[in-house]
């Protein structure tokens, strides 16, 4: 079995890790455009468990018979890319008729387009397929089929620093140099229909074991979990991240004077996007130093009725830092996800074809594997499950 | 008597329209290098009491033999200027010998050369003569001199829009198309010193008659207040800015995170000042529209000893745009002010020499001119005495 990893950034490392690992896996190939990342990467990885199988691969996705060529003698593709070139990765995976799981998801606006492609041409694509979005609809899913009648579904995840620093106690732990704040509104789900809300709303406490309090605000319920049937009901959904208490009150004031807009300005004859603006004024206070230790917390909650009386499940599963092999708990969470379920698929266990979400492929059994696969790297899930019955 | 107004942007008319009331003035001559500004104030205000001493003429201050030949035949001049122009004002005002009466400061990295120059060539400059600086200072002078011993003293003054519209709840009143927005510490007088506090920070409601809630939080003690004797050993003195509530938190968010440097960083290749394209962003937002009224709101309060007793005396003014002459609180209590004091030094009611606070100057006699003055223009101040007796 053959896995092929594209990109040696935050994530890439970890997949590559998780699938050298695997004693069915004969080769982990890990390829970049930036050279001096690769090299980093394929040192920090030799000497791991597994390192004798890793190779790395210069490549530029740009290249696609290059890319076409290197995916047709793999198994299957987990995709660690910035997204602008996650598209060029879907082309030639799609091409060489080779599986591609996507830790996160091509730009909007390219979504369709590329879903059609991968419909028309066949193969099988995985979007999304990290920690959220990932395994929060995963789970949501496991926990809404185990309730007779699901009426709630909360999902709340994020990753945070050990040390909440000013000005934001928060560090950048995925998506490069960009901090993760958007300017269009966040949604829930009422009565089986998405509705809007100010994004950074709803701060309230949160308490996650081991780490303290810390809070969680709105920001977007998956609109694809409505796609599924167990949901279509569904009277109350939300999806809110999760910070050490006081990010969303600074978020919303840069949120509500437009400091989060992509749009360019004129600022005394330049063109500038405020949010260009902000990344850069930022990034020198969020970025990960070394040293600097992160925490994935992750909580998903549903409320309905299971024989006959009220039911609440709730997964919680809280995810530190690896101090041995040196990942963070967000590559250990996303990537490793990722590189679990591209595992899955060059085994034979999904048979699916198509453009899908993690949740629509990962039921039943593979539940159960995807678990015991995350509990073998030590990221542990644990239920709670509360039934209430009336007193007479 | 003649009076030169120098600039016609928010405060210039408003100036103007104070000195062209006074019979005592003959002529009134208002300049500014932008044309179609100056034409459009000159339409408003010859339809006004005494509109036919008006006078407009297109001067560049750059030009300085021109304005030192404009101001040579004026008996004293006010200064609405952009704070970069303010030394050219200042410069030609001595080289014609004209007294100069400045609504605002020269930027803070030349005034010491300005102050200098002011007094080697022996003549009279008042910077900072508005409402604040300016009657915030004279007011806590007076007060202070009412007592037989001060110990504290509460300045709290600002401009408000009569509506807070999102997102700020603000309107620029003066200042261009600037916030009025700083990094720096606010100072605070401690026992006698200055000491520094966040700026942004002591935000607590406050209430102004006819107005409502407000808030005021640190701003900064004019440091020259220290200066005058009877302040010598105040025990605490504050400066605080109003605004509606809810505005502090905002703006110390914006602090912490560094969006009011004005240090250019590098966006994708482009400098760019923070505070420049926050101004460039929010403009749109703070405008004064068409049909905005504005509020001032002060407040000074003394408290210390009198007659052997506790006491404590507050002034308050609580001042709204003009809607029969169309000139903002702002410019009312601004620039009224300066164009009062212009017109007691060309009537030979200040004899002082030199670079003078306002409150250095208008004491005594001239401050009840001063506020009847500015009662016959509609803005009053009220004085409210507490006195405090032992029960036994």
């Amino acid at each position: 079995m053959k896995i092929l990893v594209l990109g040696s950034g935050l994530m890439g490392p970890a997949a590559a890790n998780n699938a050298m690992t695997d004693p069915d896996v004969t080769q982990v190939t890990l390829c970049d455009m930036n050279l001096e990342q690769l090299d980093a990467a394929s040192t920090k990885l030799a000497g791991m468990d597994g390192g004798h199988k890793l190779t790395t691969v210069a490549l530029d996705l740009k290249d696609q018979a290059a890319a076409i060529a290197l995916m047709a003698r793999h198994d299957a593709v987990v995709a660690a890319l910035p997204w602008p070139v996650i598209p060029l990765g879907i082309r030639a995976a799609v091409a060489a008729q080779t599986p591609l799981v996507d830790l996160a998801w091509p730009p909007f606006e390219q979504v369709d387009e590329l879903k059609r492609h991968v419909e028309d041409d066949g193969g099988l694509v995985i979007l999304g397929c990290g920690v959220e979005p990932g395994l929060t609809e995963i789970m949501a899913r496991y926990l809404a089929e185990k309730l007779d009648r699901i009426d709630e579904l909360h999902i709340k995840c994020g990753g945070i620093p050990e040390e909440p620093v000013p000005p934001l106690g928060y560090k950048i732990v995925f998506g490069g140099r960009e901090m993760p704040m958007w300017e269009d509104d966040a949604r829930f789900c009422e009565n089986g229909k998405l509705r809007a809300l100010p994004r950074y709303s709803g701060a309230d406490a949160i308490y996650f074991s081991g780490v303290g309090d810390c809070e969680a605000y709105h920001e977007g319920f998956f609109p694809w979990l409505l796609d599924l049937e167990v949901l279509q009901g569904l009277k109350l959904g939300t999806q809110m991240t999760v910070r050490w208490p006081g990010y969303a009150e600074k978020a919303s004031v840069l949120w509500e004077l437009g400091l989060v807009s992509s749009e360019p300005i004129d600022v005394d004859g330049a063109q500038v996007a405020p949010k260009a603006l902000l990344d850069a004024l930022l990034y020198p206070h969020v970025k990960m130093e070394e040293g600097d230790r992160d925490i994935t917390c992750f909580r998903v909650e549903a409320l309905g009725a299971k024989d006959g009386r009220s039911r609440t499940y709730k997964i919680e599963m809280v995810d530190r830092y690896d101090e041995e092999l040196g990942f963070t708990s967000m590559a250990r969470c996303t990537a490793m996800t990722g590189a679990i379920v591209a595992r899955m698929i060059a085994r034979g266990d999904v048979q699916a074809q198509g453009f899908l979400t993690p949740e629509q492929v990962i039921t039943g059994p593979l539940v159960g594997k995807l678990v015991n696969e995350l509990a073998a790297i030590n990221v542990r899930f644990e239920m709670t499950t509360r039934k209430v019955k009336t007193l007479n | 008597m003649k009076i030169l107004v120098l600039g016609s942007g928010l405060m210039g008319p408003a100036a103007a329209h104070n000195a062209m009331t006074d019979p005592d003035v003959t002529q009134v001559t208002l300049c500014d290098m932008n044309q179609q500004q100056l034409d459009a104030a000159h339409a408003k205000l010859k339809g006004m009491e005494g509109g036919e001493k008006i006078t407009t003429v297109a001067l560049d201050l750059g030009d300085q033999a021109a304005t030192t030949e404009l101001m040579a035949g004026c008996d004293a001049v006010v200064a609405a200027l952009p704070k970069v122009a303010i030394p050219l004002g200042i410069r030609a005002a001595l080289a014609a010998g004209t007294p100069l009466v400045d609504l605002s400061w020269p930027p803070p990295e030349q005034v010491e050369e300005v102050k200098r120059h002011v007094e080697d060539e022996g003549g009279f400059v008042i910077p900072g003569c508005g409402v604040e600086p300016g009657l915030t200072e004279i007011m806590a002078r007076h007060l202070a001199e009412k007592l037989d011993r001060i110990d504290e003293l509460h300045i709290m003054c600002g401009g408000i829009p009569a509506k807070p519209a999102p997102p700020l709840g603000y309107k620029i009143v003066f200042g261009g198309r600037n916030l009025p927005l700083r990094e720096g510490d606010a100072a605070i007088c401690r026992d006698g010193a200055l000491d520094t506090v966040p700026r942004y920070s002591g935000a607590h409601p406050v209430h102004f008659a006819g107005v409502g809630e407000c808030e005021a939080w640190q701003e900064g003690f004019m440091p020259w207040l220290m200066e005058l004797d009877v302040l010598k050993d105040l025990k605490l003195g504050t400066q605080m800015t109003v605004r509606w509530p809810g505005y502090a938190a905002k703006a110390t968010v914006l602090r912490d995170l560094g969006m009011f440097s004005l240090e250019p960083i590098d966006v994708y290749g482009t400098q760019v000042a923070p505070k420049a394209l926050l101004d460039a962003l929010l403009y749109p937002h703070v405008r004064l529209e068409e049909g905005e009224i504005d509020i001032t709101c002060l407040s000074v309060e003394a408290i210390g000893e009198k007659d052997g007793h506790s006491c404590k005396y507050k002034i308050e003014m609580v001042d709204w745009y003009d809607e029969e002459l169309g000139f903002t609180s702002m410019a009312r209590t601004t620039a009224m002010t300066g164009a009062i004091v212009a017109r007691m030094i060309a009537r030979g009611d200040i004899k002082a020499k030199g670079f003078l606070t306002p409150e250095k100057v208008i004491t005594g006699p001239l401050f009840d001119t001063l506020v009847d003055e500015l009662a016959a223009v509609n803005i009053r101040f009220k004085m409210t005495t507490e006195k405090m007796n032992g029960l036994d």
